[in-house]
C-alpha cells in the first residue's frame, strides 16, 4: 500500500476540479516589504485589480482565474504631506465652486492631480482633477458634488498620477470643515439614517448582514 | 518525493486555512498591525508599543485568585470588540474558575508544549467532522472583496482562490478522517510556528503579563488569548481609537462611500474574525465548547494528574 500511496495521491490531486490547472500569476523583482496595485490583464481583455504587499523576497503571487497575460505593478507611495485649503470652511448649501490647496510637490508631468474629498470616518465624498497647478506649490480644483454630505469635518487628499498612469502617490491632506446639513437620526436608534438599515425603524440598526449582529457565540 | 509533499501541502494549507487559521487581509497588510516573524531592533519597539497599547491595556491580567472574573470579563470584551466573538456567561465563569485555580496553585500552568498539543488535537478533531457547509461558510467569511483568501495576514502560505480552498479543505478533512499521520505531523508543525512565534513575542515584548509563558507556562486566559490570536490572526496589536484609525485609512485607500459600505453585507464591523474588515477569519469554527473545553481541560488538572 505504501508503495502505490504516491501514486493513489498524485491522482486524487489530479481528479480533483481545480486542483489541475490552479492559475497564479507570479510578480517579482519588486521593491520588498512595499505595497504594489497589481492591475492584471487576461487574454479575453478582461482585469483585476489587487492591492498587495511584496514581501522579503519582493515577490507577489496573485492567484487568477487564468493565465495572465500581462501585468502591471505600480508601487503606492505616500509622502504624507500636510497641505492647507482655501476656503477651510464649506457652507453645503451653498459650496464655493473652487477650492485652492496649497503645498508641495504637485506634480502635472503625467496628468493633472486628483483631488478627493473624505468624511470624519474616511468614507469618500467626492473628486475632481486640478484644473489648474502654480508652481507645485498651488492647486485649484473644482468642488465636487457635495450635495450628499453633512456638516462634519473632510480631508481632501492630493495624488499625483504617475509615469504608469495611475494616481499611485499621494501628496498628502489637507482639512477642512463643512457645515449647514447636519446627519439625521430620523427613528432615534442611534444609527444616522445614512448609516440605518431602516432609518424610520428603532429596532434596526447598522448596516451589515441584514441587520443582524454579527456576534458569534463560544460555547452556546 | 518532493512533488509530493508539494502535493500533500496544498489541502494542508487549505485545512489550517479553513479551521480559523484563514485569513485575508487584502490591503490590511498595509497597515502596521502584524507580528513581524523577524523584527528590528525599530520594529521590537514600535511592536512592542502597539502591544502594550492593545492586549497589554486593554486585558487586565490577574496576578490574585480574586482578580480572576475580572480579567476573564475584560479578555472576554478585548476578544468580542476585536472580532465579534462572544464568550458565554457560562464559559466565563469556568474560565475564571480555572484562572483562580492556577492563581492559587490548585492547578498547574499550561505550558506552551502542551498549548501546541492541545490545539493540534483540537484542530484534528474538529476537522473530522467539518460539514461541507461548515468548510462553505468559513471560505465565505474569510475571503476578501476579490474573493480571495489568504493563509494567515502575511500570506505566508500563499492566497487561494475560494473553490480552490474549498475543494482542498474538504480533501483534508477525509485525510483527517482516515487519521492520516502526515497530516497530524503536518498540522502539528503549523501550530506550533504559529503558537511559539506569539509566545516569543508576548514574553519578550510583555514581559510584565507574558514573561514566564516560555520557561512556566500560561494561565487559561492567556491560552485563550493566545489560540484566539493564532485562530484569527489577530495581532493583539493596537487601541481601539487606533484601529478605527486604520479602518478609516484602509475606507480611504478603497475609495469607499457610504453607499458601497451599506450596500456590502458581507462584512461586518469588527477589525477581526468573521467577515472581519481588517483580517477576515472564521475562529468560531474552531473555538467550539469541545474544543475549548479541551483548552481548559489543561488548567482543571484531568491530564496532569
Amino acid at each position: 500500500m505504501k508503495k502505490i500511496l504516491p501514486l493513489l495521491l498524485l491522482l486524487f490531486v489530479l481528479i480533483l476540479p481545480g486542483c489541475g490547472p490552479s492559475y497564479s500569476c507570479s510578480v517579482s523583482g519588486l521593491v520588498p516589504n512595499t505595497i504594489y496595485f497589481i492591475v492584471i490583464t487576461y487574454a479575453d481583455n478582461s482585469i483585476s485589480v489587487h492591492t498587495l504587499p511584496s514581501g522579503p523576497a519582493g515577490i507577489i503571487i496573485v492567484p487568477t482565474k487564468a493565465y495572465c497575460s500581462s501585468y502591471v505593478a505600480v508601487p503606492l507611495t505616500n509622502s504624507n504631506l500636510s497641505l492647507s485649503a482655501s476656503p477651510t470652511s464649506i457652507y453645503l448649501l451653498s459650496p464655493p465652486s473652487t477650492v485652492t490647496i496649497t503645498g508641495q510637490s504637485f506634480d502635472t508631468t503625467y496628468g493633472m492631480p486628483r483631488v478627493e474629498y473624505f468624511d470624519g470616518n474616511g468614507y469618500l465624498v467626492g473628486s475632481a482633477y486640478a484644473t489648474s497647478v502654480s508652481g507645485g506649490t498651488s492647486l485649484t480644483a473644482n468642488v465636487p458634488d457635495l450635495s450628499s454630505a453633512y456638516s462634519g469635518s473632510y480631508q481632501i487628499r492630493v495624488s499625483n498620477k504617475t509615469y504608469q498612469g495611475y494616481y499611485s502617490h499621494t501628496v498628502g491632506t489637507a482639512n477642512v470643515s463643512a457645515y449647514g446639513r447636519d446627519r439625521l437620526d430620523s427613528d432615534g436608534d442611534g444609527w444616522y439614517d445614512d448609516e440605518d438599515c431602516d432609518p424610520y425603524d428603532p429596532y434596526r440598526g447598522a448596516y451589515c448582514n441584514d441587520c443582524e449582529d454579527p456576534m458569534v457565540i463560544i460555547c452556546p | 518525493m518532493s512533488l509530493i509533499k508539494g502535493l500533500r501541502r496544498r489541502p494542508l494549507i487549505a485545512i489550517a486555512t479553513v479551521l480559523a487559521f484563514l485569513v485575508s487581509a487584502g490591503i490590511a497588510v498595509w497597515y502596521p498591525s502584524r507580528l513581524p516573524a523577524k523584527a528590528s531592533a525599530e520594529d521590537k519597539q514600535n511592536l512592542q508599543n502597539r502591544l502594550r497599547k492593545g492586549v497589554g491595556s486593554e486585558v487586565r491580567f490577574a496576578a490574585r485568585p480574586e482578580q480572576a472574573d475580572e480579567a476573564v470579563a475584560s479578555a472576554a470584551d478585548f476578544i468580542y470588540w476585536r472580532s465579534g466573538l462572544k464568550l458565554t456567561e457560562g464559559f466565563k465563569k469556568r474560565l475564571a474558575k480555572a484562572e483562580s485555580d492556577v492563581l492559587n496553585g490548585k492547578s498547574p500552568l499550561i505550558t506552551v508544549d502542551e498549548l501546541n498539543e492541545e490545539m493540534t488535537k483540537a484542530v484534528i478533531d474538529r476537522l473530522a467532522t467539518l460539514t461541507d457547509e461548515e468548510i462553505e461558510e468559513a471560505t465565505e467569511a474569510s475571503s476578501d472583496a476579490q474573493g480571495e483568501v489568504r493563509s494567515r495576514a502575511d500570506a505566508k502560505w500563499g492566497v487561494m482562490r475560494k473553490e480552490d480552498l474549498i475543494l482542498q479543505a474538504k480533501a483534508g478533512r477525509e485525510w483527517s478522517r482516515r487519521g492520516d499521520v502526515g497530516l497530524q505531523l503536518g498540522l502539528r508543525q503549523m501550530i506550533e510556528g504559529e503558537v511559539n512565534d506569539r509566545v516569543s513575542t508576548l514574553s519578550a515584548l510583555l514581559p510584565e503579563q507574558f514573561g514566564n509563558a516560555n520557561s512556566r507556562g500560561v494561565t487559561p486566559t492567556q491560552a485563550l488569548l493566545i489560540a484566539y490570536s493564532v485562530a484569527a490572526d489577530d495581532p493583539l496589536t493596537n487601541s481601539r481609537s487606533e484601529i478605527a484609525q486604520m479602518l478609516m485609512q484602509k475606507r480611504m485607500a478603497e475609495h469607499q462611500t457610504r453607499e458601497q459600505r451599506k450596500a456590502q453585507k458581507s462584512v461586518s464591523g469588527s477589525p477581526y474574525g468573521p467577515k472581519g474588515l481588517l483580517h477576515p477569519s472564521a475562529p468560531n469554527l474552531f473555538f467550539t465548547k469541545s474544543a475549548v473545553d479541551k483548552l481548559l481541560n489543561l488548567s482543571e488538572g484531568g491530564k496532569k494528574q
